[in-house]
């Protein structure tokens, strides 16, 4: 870094005399200065708060790539085998490290060798840098422009750094293959000599060592090359049919890095000056902004390679969605998708892939009309079965498409939001039940005025079709945005009785009376068809695919049932406990459960339909509960768990989350049958909930 | 009901409450508070919420040696509601577990709650069990989850007591 000419004068004693006229304690300050100022404010030189001193600490200069490269300390050629695995893995290592929010500064431009690639005359190293840049950069461009990372996730900056922008992404990728191609042929040699020599030289050994080593620098480049590719490919939209291929390249190369890493030179984690061959951790800390000094651990091979593994398993998971037709399992696979909680990245590709907001191909249009088959599927409404409602009627039509231009922005901030990381998407959830609140609000509006005009006789009423649509999606809604509560541990014990509770007697009854809402105007459809079918020729197709959706409705509808029946057994479990005295309770001084209530749902509030649920609704069933012998209420749970098991045997498949409900659903059932019997009654041990299994639905354990 | 004990010593288990005083007070409240500390506060963070907020910071003494304190603030969050927020809560290891942690927190509920605080807030490392409990005990709950919070990567956790 070039230092200006300044000059430096010592202000010590002025300040001093000056500090002379403030009395003990007064500070002199700007009438702005408050809490955010106070806190980032440092104590200068106080080398646990101000990251400048970092470099002050010890004897040591800290040295650029010029300085390290002049004073002979950066070497540009000449370098093991050993020597590279290692600055690759180190570099791979800070890649994941910054991956995980750290700064670029802190972790990839650590490498000396980033910093200028044209001067590295190894042909090797020079590829490897010039494409780690490449990947920086297009990590770079998708992470931002597919805006789902906050603060904490991400940190975009590139400290004015050169992305190796003198080198195109193909000739970066040529690059690399020439290298490998080199190396290719330098292992056939190897290899054809061991054969001549039969294997029985003493210089077997070495040649043995040179050629895993050999084979573990090939790996690393083939990686390094395809995942760049890859990365492009997403983040072009274009040829996405190639991703496939590419991974499994990676994970190839990957399982082959993964066995190779001691191969690579170690870092030294006690010596920070000698940490790894052309790193420099401290390089950066003057770009740092002034405030304390954010600890960075650059992550261990171990972890990097693993990271990446897991990476390449939810990029080839990300890549379905291109495939997935209809609106409603898009969603579903969004939610599903973030439920794994993923990584910065992935959640950008997937939003690359699948953002209308943002994106063209697939844009809002083409959301709007997958949007419209979800429908058409879900309840059938006459003016998306019947085409001619619409032809004969331009308002009606109108109206239609009103609907679905009104309803694709919500949708598609919905996609959006489930790709914030867990803990931001709770707020977000809550806002987006605002949204839908109004669009509800509009569609009932629409709905009536569309029923209005389709009064023509032979069509089926329109009712409230849209609407229904709207309260299903909001229903799920609110379901979800009690249950992140669950996943983040943000409910205390003696809160679940009521939580279960609103889920039980409310949220899941309505998400399942708008379904069987839906499923009756789809029967009426069916029969109206039958109808026309007497008269002309029925489409075979038609009859056939509804037969399948119906299917598909029973089974979320038995989940659905079975999950209200979990949660209605836990609710009265929690009865019980407190029936017995078994919870710990808040101090009573400030405990204020109707306050606490309030302010748990206060999220529904601008919902009006289905409208809040007040806490005297509450208060008054658990005044009942409290009246009853607890042995009713572990009874009542006991068969609420039961019928919880009944509706998840009948689900037809054998996926891991039935199995995982009905593991729960039958060791609850026992749980609560001890209960009842009396045992442990007298125990002074709180009940535990262990949510291993499930986050949301935990499986009690008593002592 | 109101009462202005809040300003006068208590006595309790020995150990006795006061109010902060004086500017003389504030370098035994750092070494207090900075021992248990993951990141370093600088001294205007102190002054920040003592000067501005002197009553709503309590020290417990041991005899003369200060063996816990409390630094509160309490302004209007998002021009609708009153926030109390405990920025700082220490008890000095030899004497952790006698409830002086727990008596300092509810001084300063106390102290907000009379100047109308809607909700009293605070965050802490959710790695931190003792302070969960504590608070938790005392009717606090996690109101949300603060990923990565800290500058060594941990989560938080913003508790929440809601007063109204
Ligand atoms: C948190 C802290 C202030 C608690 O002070 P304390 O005076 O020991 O707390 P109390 O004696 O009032 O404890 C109250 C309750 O909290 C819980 N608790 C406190 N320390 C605990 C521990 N080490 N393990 C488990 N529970 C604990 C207990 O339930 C305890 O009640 P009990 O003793 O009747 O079981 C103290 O541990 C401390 O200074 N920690 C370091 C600083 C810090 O973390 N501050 C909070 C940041 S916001």
């Amino acid at each position: 870094m070039e230092e200006k000419e300044t000059e430096t004068v010592d202000i010590t004693q002025p300040f001093l005399e000056a500090v002379k006229s403030l009395t003990l304690g007064e500070l002199l300050h700007d009438p702005s200065f408050g809490l955010f100022e106070a806190m980032s404010a440092i104590e200068m030189m106080d080398p646990k708060m101000d990251a400048g001193m970092i470099c002050n600490k010890g004897k040591r200069t800290i040295m650029n790539f010029d300085q390290a490269v002049e004073a002979n300390k950066l070497k540009l050629e000449d370098f093991s085998m050993k020597e590279l695995i290692g600055i690759t893995d180190t570099t791979i290592s800070c890649l994941v490290t910054w991956l995980e929010g750290h700064s670029l500064a802190q972790t990839v431009f650590t490498n000396l060798y980033l910093h200028k690639p044209s001067a590295i005359v190894n042909k090797y190293l020079k590829a490897i840098s010039v494409i780690t840049l490449k990947q920086v950069d297009v990590i770079e461009e998708c992470v931002s422009k597919a805006g789902v990372f906050e603060e904490e996730d991400f940190q975009p900056s590139v400290y004015g750094y050169n992305l190796a922008a003198g080198f195109s992404d193909s000739k970066a990728s040529s690059m690399l293959r020439e290298c490998e191609d080199e190396i290719q042929k330098n292992e056939k040699r190897l290899k054809s000599q061991r054969s001549q020599t039969n294997g029985l030289e003493a210089g077997d050994i070495d040649t043995n060592t040179e050629l895993e080593e050999i084979s573990a620098l090939l790996a690393r480049l083939k990686f390094l090359r395809n995942l760049h590719s890859l990365l492009l490919h997403v983040w072009k939209r274009d040829n996405l049919n190639e991703c496939p291929k590419l991974i499994s390249v990676c994970q190839e190369s990957l399982a082959v890095m993964q066995k190779s890493m001691s191969f690579g030179l170690q870092r030294d984690l006690q010596d920070t000056a000698n940490f790894m061959i052309g790193f420099e951790l401290y390089v950066n800390q003057r770009l740092l902004p002034p405030t304390f000094p954010r600890s960075t651990r650059i992550k261990s091979v171990d972890e990097a390679f693993s990271y990446m593994d897991a990476f390449l398993q939810r990029t080839k998971t990300i890549l379905k969605v291109t495939t997935i037709q209809n609106f409603h399992s898009i969603l579903e696979f969004f939610n599903t998708f973030s439920e794994s909680q993923p990584c910065v990245l992935s959640r950008s590709l997937l939003q690359l892939l699948y953002g209308p907001l943002r994106f063209k191909k697939p844009g809002l249009e083409d959301m709007i009309e997958s949007m419209k088959e979800s429908v058409k599927t879900f309840i059938a409404p006459p003016v998306l079965t019947n085409k001619t409602i619409c032809s004969q009627n331009r308002e009606i039509s109108e109206c239609v498409e009103m609907f679905f231009d009104r309803c694709a922005n919500p949708f598609a901030s919905l996609l959006m939001t489930c790709g914030h990381n867990r803990a931001r998407q709770r707020d977000r959830l809550a806002h987006m039940l605002e949204e839908f609140a109004n669009l509800q609000y509009e569609t009932e509006r629409i709905d009536a005025y569309i029923h209005s005009l389709c009064q023509v006789d032979g069509v089926r009423q329109h009712g409230n079709c849209f609407s229904n649509w709207i309260l299903y999606h909001i229903s799920k809604l609110m379901i979800r945005y009690v249950l992140t509560g669950f996943e983040l541990e943000l409910y205390s014990v003696h809160e679940f009785a009521y939580i279960y509770w609103y889920l039980y007697e409310f949220l899941y009854g309505w998400l399942l009376s708008s379904l069987s809402r839906a499923e009756a105007y789809v029967a009426e459809a069916e029969a109206s068809t039958n109808c026309e079918k007497s008269g002309k020729k029925a489409s075979k197709n038609r009859a056939k695919g509804n037969k399948s959706k119906s299917k598909a409705y029973t089974k979320e509808i038995l989940l659905i049932q079975a999950e209200q029946h979990l949660a209605g057994g836990y609710f009265k479990v929690m009865m019980g406990f407190m029936n017995d005295k078994r919870l710990p309770l808040p101090h009573k001084e400030f405990d204020n459960e109707s306050v606490r209530y309030r302010h748990r749902f206060a999220a529904f509030a601008s919902i009006h339909n289905p409208s809040p649920v007040h806490y005297l609704q509450y208060k008054s069933i658990s005044d009942i509960s409290a009246m009853q012998p607890s042995v009713n209420l572990y009874v009542a749970a006991a068969r609420s768990f039961h019928q919880a098991r009944q509706y998840l045997e009948v689900i037809p498949g054998s996926e891991k989350e039935v199995a995982e409900l009905l593991k729960i659903a039958k060791t609850n059932f026992v749980v609560v049958k001890l209960l009842a019997s009396g045992h442990t009654k007298e125990s002074v041990h709180p009940p535990e909930f262990d949510f291993s299994v499930d986050p949301h639905f935990p499986i009690i354990k008593v002592k | 009901m109101v009462s202005s004990e809040e300003n006068e010593a208590t006595v309790s288990d020995g150990i006795r409450y006061i109010s902060y005083e004086s500017e003389s007070q504030m370098p035994g409240i750092m070494k207090l508070i900075q021992k248990d500390l993951s990141e370093p506060y600088s001294i205007y963070t102190y002054r920040y919420f003592i000067h501005n907020w002197p009553k709503l910071c309590f020290l417990a003494m041991d005899g003369e040696e200060m063996v816990g304190a409390i630094v509160c603030k309490l302004d209007v969050h998002k021009q609708v509601n009153k926030r109390g927020y405990i920025a700082m809560l220490a008890v000095d290891e030899r004497h952790r577990r006698r409830n002086i942690g727990s008596t300092l927190v509810l001084k300063s509920i106390r102290a907000m709650a009379e100047e109308d605080a809607d909700e009293i807030v605070l965050e802490t490392e959710i790695t931190n069990k003792s302070a969960l409990r504590l608070y938790e005990n005392l009717g606090f709950v996690r109101d949300k989850r603060l990923f990565r919070y800290y500058l060594n990567g941990v989560d938080a956790l913003r508790l929440k007591l809601w007063l109204k």
